[in-house]
């Protein structure tokens, strides 16, 4: 006689019955993640709640699209890498109102506004600097895999890129820091 | 000069700092809605415009008590919205025919009126924003304590300043975002007001002619309320 299956998980349940229950779940396990990723791409805590959101909006109008070649956990912080950067080049078309604002706050943060963001507090603000004076692109590369930990395949598929690519940027991003910090 | 091995470890300890500080910090569960996916019920809507608007009142009210904070206005309060809308209506359609086409932004309290402009910005939708200001009282109610309409187009920044001398100050910036929503920015800094000077930025998902509130907490005790209204360029609701 076969063997019940196990019991499905949240992820599982999710993309069958697309249930508040189970994306809740799936929200408790995976939200922290996402906001901290977010939070250190944009550079700004209050932006990063919103963002956060967002993106469990968007795994939640766009589970059918999940394959399942990646995990969900890399699925979503894909959807969170592209939210993110999606603000940072909207910002840029207000652009005039928010350079002000950097200036306000003694940095450019590549499109955030910094003046109320944790990340610019005095003990934190000379790494903040740097990071905020990378592209998004290497930023999101060094916050993935040296910050969070992710294994290099996982952070270039959230990222998009080949992990060659991957590899370049954090490269990169190590250098433009060393640069940054070296006069520290 | 630093090594690159030098750098990793001072991220890692940048990293986690902001993390302790971030710990326990994710916002709650954004709403979704029931039955359906959002793409689907987005079609259904734009196929019976008639029942959206219905339908989308309905699932404010509907969905209202599961946001876990701030608490919803009241049905009173909704209402005392929709009629602001409503009077201000003709006043906007007039200004949309004066000046078609063009950077407007005008914003309204009691009887004054601040307008900047023109300049292109044609094919950029036209929005009117209601952001409200609410301070808790004793009893539990929400009281405003301060209040703008702005009829402005997506993607442009309205900063207002009620004097030159001011400390008071607004800007806002609005952008529709493909995932059907529309994205709110807003910046307010009011003398007086505990919560100082705020940044926010706030998603409302276009439910029909009107996107439902969305409102946040900024300090305890008091909230912002936001609601926004699309028009087409003949100031009709869009």
């Amino acid at each position: 006689m076969k063997a019940p299956p196990d019991a499905p998980s949240a992820e599982q349940r999710f993309r069958k019955h697309k249930d508040q229950d189970s994306f809740e779940e799936l929200y408790r396990v995976h939200a922290s993640l996402v906001y901290r990723i977010i939070a250190k791409i944009v550079l700004d805590e209050g932006v990063a709640e919103d963002l956060c959101q967002e993106t469990f909006v968007k795994a939640y109008t766009k589970i059918d699209q999940f394959t399942g070649s990646a995990s969900f956990k890399t699925w979503l912080c894909r959807i969170a890498v592209n939210g993110a950067n999606e603000h940072l080049r909207k910002k840029i078309t207000a652009r005039t109102r928010l350079q002000v604002l950097a200036a306000d706050a003694g940095g450019d943060s590549g499109g955030t506004c910094p003046r109320q963001s944790l990340f610019w507090k005095e003990s934190y603000q000379g790494v903040t600097a740097a990071l905020a004076r990378l592209e998004p692109s290497l930023r999101t590369a060094i916050i993935l895999t040296v910050m969070e930990g992710m294994d290099p395949a996982d952070a270039a598929r959230a990222q998009g890129c080949s992990r060659a690519t991957l590899y370049w940027r954090v490269h990169q991003a190590r250098k433009q820091l060393k640069q940054e910090l070296g006069h520290a | 000069m630093r090594k690159s091995s030098e750098i990793d470890p001072m991220l890692k300890a940048w990293s986690e700092k902001i993390d302790q500080e971030l710990n326990g910090k994710a916002p709650p569960v954004p709403q979704t809605p029931d039955g359906g996916s959002l793409s689907t019920t987005h079609r259904r809507l734009l196929l019976f415009p008639a029942l959206l608007a219905a339908a989308a009142l309905l699932a404010v009210y509907l969905a209202g008590p599961r946001r876990s904070a701030p608490p919803e206005p009241s049905e009173s309060e909704t209402a005392q919205l929709e009629n602001g809308f409503e009077a201000l209506k003709p006043f906007f359609q007039e200004l949309v025919r004066l000046f078609p086409h063009q950077t407007l932004w005008l914003s309204g309290e009691g009887s004054g009126l601040e307008m900047q402009g023109p300049g292109s910005a044609e094919g950029r939708q036209r929005i009117v924003l209601r952001v409200e200001l609410q301070q808790e009282g004793p009893d539990g109610s929400w009281n405003p304590i301060w209040q703008r309409d702005v009829l402005t187009h997506e993607e442009s920044w309205v900063d207002m300043q009620d004097q030159p001398a001011s400390e008071e100050s607004a800007s806002f910036w609005v952008v529709g975002l493909e995932t059907d929503t529309w994205l709110v920015e807003t910046h307010l800094r009011i003398p007086g007001n505990p919560a100082g000077s705020v940044r926010k930025q706030l998603t409302l998902r276009r439910s029909g002619s009107l996107a439902a509130d969305a409102q946040v907490e900024i300090s305890p005790g008091v909230r912002m309320v936001q609601r926004l209204l699309p028009l087409d360029e003949s100031g009709e609701s869009a």
